[in-house]
């Protein structure tokens, strides 16, 4: 059986590597994902009709197409459009994953926003603040507590879809063990490690975001 | 630039692909409903051990990607195993596993949040265990439950599109097989986008609606 | 009398004011009120007769169709620069209170101060402490308002509106939402704030503290001022049915209404 593990020792500076990419591609893709989403779901809110419907047709139509379709048409399709040669992969990895992660983030941005009391308006422009004062200083800090719940589900998410842009040949943890699985014709230690390692780390960022939201949820309290 | 006339006959070239998405997706549904409800049943009731492990494979489809999940199960369970099923039938059930789970979790956390004093209510009049939870739970519950069953129908639409990477000839499939054919690639890519928006962006605002009318009744 | 009201001066004036709500309901038809300085003008009536759109309308927080309202010799315009500068003068107490819940009552109470009046910050803990502590609730400074009971929460509301040195305060049913044991800890707030000379327009159901602290009464239903008058007046001896009717309903007090003059 530890034999079986041989394979994956034999070849962990491979891997790590590969495992410093997917750290690159997820925490990039998440930080556009969230510079969008958040913008996105503000102007929905507080742009006035026009720009909320414009952004919502926008955001339904990516939702709407699967990541990896997305993916594959960032890296082989828009190229093609803007008449760029040599896109580099990671940046399509990047790109696709973000703006796919953005539409879902600025449907939360967008409920978390609205599930903060109308009251909560009036009572800060009751003092004498401006609009842009009270949604900064008031709403803002009350929907982003509400929203940390699906927002880390979203971020789990994006951790998972991300190992699609294998398929583009983003040089990710998921290539590197396909690589590996060609080289070597040994599914199982490889796969398995990968299964194991996905689920642990996962499940220790699902619990971290957990426990930062108990501590502040009390601060979000309707 | 755009070469209109490869974009339009690349839709009905991509028919097969499609077909083969909708039986994915008409197949694995039902069968990851059942049990789906049979995991949340027992997360819920089953005796603690069982329980545990339910949660135990629950937690493990949902944490782990979907590919891999395929991958592991397209090549390991034959080279392990000795299981060889084809390839259909392979990602057709990890695709019913990994939909369950969420699925599983979508229904307990429903019905666990119908407070206990609506079971004891029904209790208290008599009605068995069983009649108070599809007389008085199961109709609560639904309404929360329904409107992301729906949306899990649609994300499970589009994650047929995985299947793919391992030579299952579904409508992404069949893009890139055609546009390694012909070469058409910004053309063939921009009508598979364009395939799935118009299938699933209706059913996509059809689950909105439902959301929509489900928080009105609270 | 109307005499001895006329001799301070007028700090607010709500003259014919109407206000249609997008759906169409017409929530004020013509209400005109004035608040001399250091008055407390206390608004009854029964629900939906337009109390609390009135008070929103008093600091240009919802717009109005016809008529003006006048903060001294400012007129309120709901959609204009003008009107942030009047809210800095005009405290509000909600109905639900709405403390941020994100920020300790200290927080809470100092928040005008910092983001609206740009106050040093030692200026600013110096005054929330202060006022905190007028309100009974100094140790209370570091608490969340979850932490608090709904009549704390109202008093640390009660300091906000404070922290900003108002001119006049608007209560929208202040302890409308509180539970009878607390509903008197905000009442001798509100009751000591008068007699330190605030001018306060009060919407309140609480006939006891209107009869006892009110300087002027005003009735209002179905979007217009009934009536209006001194507590005794209105109390001992209303004018119309009407107000009789409601005073019925709302006290239960049949003898002192019916002994009423009939006019």
């Amino acid at each position: 059986m530890v034999d079986a593990f041989q394979i994956v020792r034999a070849n962990l500076p491979f891997l790590g590597s590969a495992l410093l990419v997917t750290i690159e591609l997820n925490i990039a893709s998440i930080a556009l994902a969230l510079a969008l989403g958040t913008a996105m779901g503000i102007g929905r809110v507080y742009g006035g009709r026009w720009i909320d419907r414009g952004l919502g047709f926008i955001i339904d139509v990516v939702r709407s197409i699967p990541i990896l379709v997305i993916m594959v048409w960032v890296f082989f399709g828009l190229p093609l459009l803007l008449g760029v040669t040599d896109f580099p992969a990671f940046l399509a990895g990047v790109l696709a994953l973000g703006i796919h992660s953005g539409a879902y983030i600025a449907e939360i941005v967008r409920g978390g926003l609205g599930s903060v009391r109308g009251g909560q308006l009036h009572a800060a422009l009751a003092l004498g603040m401006s609009r842009p004062q009270a949604i900064a200083r008031i709403i803002l800090p009350q929907a982003a507590i509400r929203m940390m719940p699906p927002l880390s589900t979203r971020i789990v998410r994006n951790i998972k879809d991300s190992v699609l842009a294998s398929t583009i040949a983003v040089q990710e943890l998921f290539w590197a063990a396909n690589l590996l699985e060609g080289e070597t014709a040994k599914p199982f230690p490889i796969y398995t490690t990968l299964m194991v390692f996905y689920f642990l780390a996962i499940v220790a960022i699902a619990r971290a975001l957990d426990r930062v939201y108990v501590k502040v949820a009390v601060r979000g309290a309707a | 630039m755009f070469y209109w006339p490869a974009f339009f006959e690349a839709f009905p070239a991509l028919l097969p692909g499609l077909l083969v998405t909708i039986e994915l997706t008409v197949l694995v549904m039902p069968c990851a409903l059942i049990v789906a409800l049979v995991l949340a049943l027992g997360r819920l009731y089953a005796p603690r051990p069982l329980a545990r492990i339910a949660t135990g494979w629950v937690e493990f489809w949902r944490a782990t990607p979907l590919l891999l999940q395929l991958y592991w199960l397209y090549y390991v369970m034959p080279s392990e195993t000795g299981i060889l099923l084809p390839g259909f039938a392979t990602v057709a059930f990890g695709l019913v596993c990994n939909v369950s789970a969420f699925l599983s979790e979508n229904f307990r956390a429903g019905i666990a949040s119908i407070r206990p004093g609506q079971r004891h209510a029904g209790l208290a009049l008599g009605m068995s265990e069983r009649q108070a939870f599809f007389r008085i739970v199961v109709p609560q519950a639904w309404s929360r439950v329904m409107p992301e069953t729906a949306s899990m129908w649609v994300e499970l639409f589009k994650e047929t599109s995985l299947v793919s990477t391992l030579a299952v000839a579904d409508l992404t499939y069949q893009a890139l097989a055609l546009r390694t054919a012909n070469y058409r690639t910004l053309e063939v890519l921009t009508a598979l986008a364009l395939s799935y928006l118009v299938l699933a962006y209706p059913q996509a605002k059809f689950c909105d609606w439902l959301y929509r009318r489900h928080r009105i009744r609270e | 009398m109307t005499g001895q009201r006329d001799r301070t001066p007028a700090l607010i004036r709500i003259e014919d004011v109407h206000r249609r709500y997008p759906n169409g309901v017409e929530a004020l038809r013509g209400v005109s009120l004035v608040a001399h300085e250091g008055e407390v003008v206390c608004i009854i009536g029964p629900s939906g007769s337009g109390k609390s759109t009135l008070l929103r309308c008093v600091n240009g927080l919802e717009p109005i169709d016809r008529g003006r309202i006048l903060l001294g010799d400012r007129e309120v315009r709901a959609k204009s620069r003008e009107a942030r500068e009047i809210r800095r003068q005009i405290g509000m107490v909600f109905q639900s209170f709405e403390l941020f819940p994100h920020m300790t009552a200290l927080a809470n109470v100092g928040e005008g101060p910092r983001t609206v009046l740009r106050m040093p910050r030692a200026d600013v803990e110096l005054r929330s402490r202060a006022l905190l502590a007028k309100v009974g609730l100094a140790d209370k400074a570091d608490t969340l308002p979850a932490q608090l009971s709904g009549g704390q929460q109202q008093r640390v509301a009660i300091a906000r509106a404070l922290a900003m040195q108002p001119r006049a305060m608007l209560f929208d049913e202040a302890t409308s939402a509180l539970d009878p044991e607390t509903v008197g800890d905000v009442l001798n707030v509100m009751q000591q704030l008068a007699r330190e000379g605030m001018t306060m327009l009060v919407v309140t159901h609480e006939m006891a503290f209107a009869r006892d602290v009110a300087d002027w009464v005003a009735v209002m239903e179905n979007g217009q001022v009934l009536e209006e008058g001194t507590p005794s007046n209105i109390f001992g001896a209303p004018r119309l049915a009407r107000t009789r009717e409601f005073l019925l309903r709302v006290e239960h007090a049949p003898a002192r209404a019916a002994r009423g003059a009939e006019e």
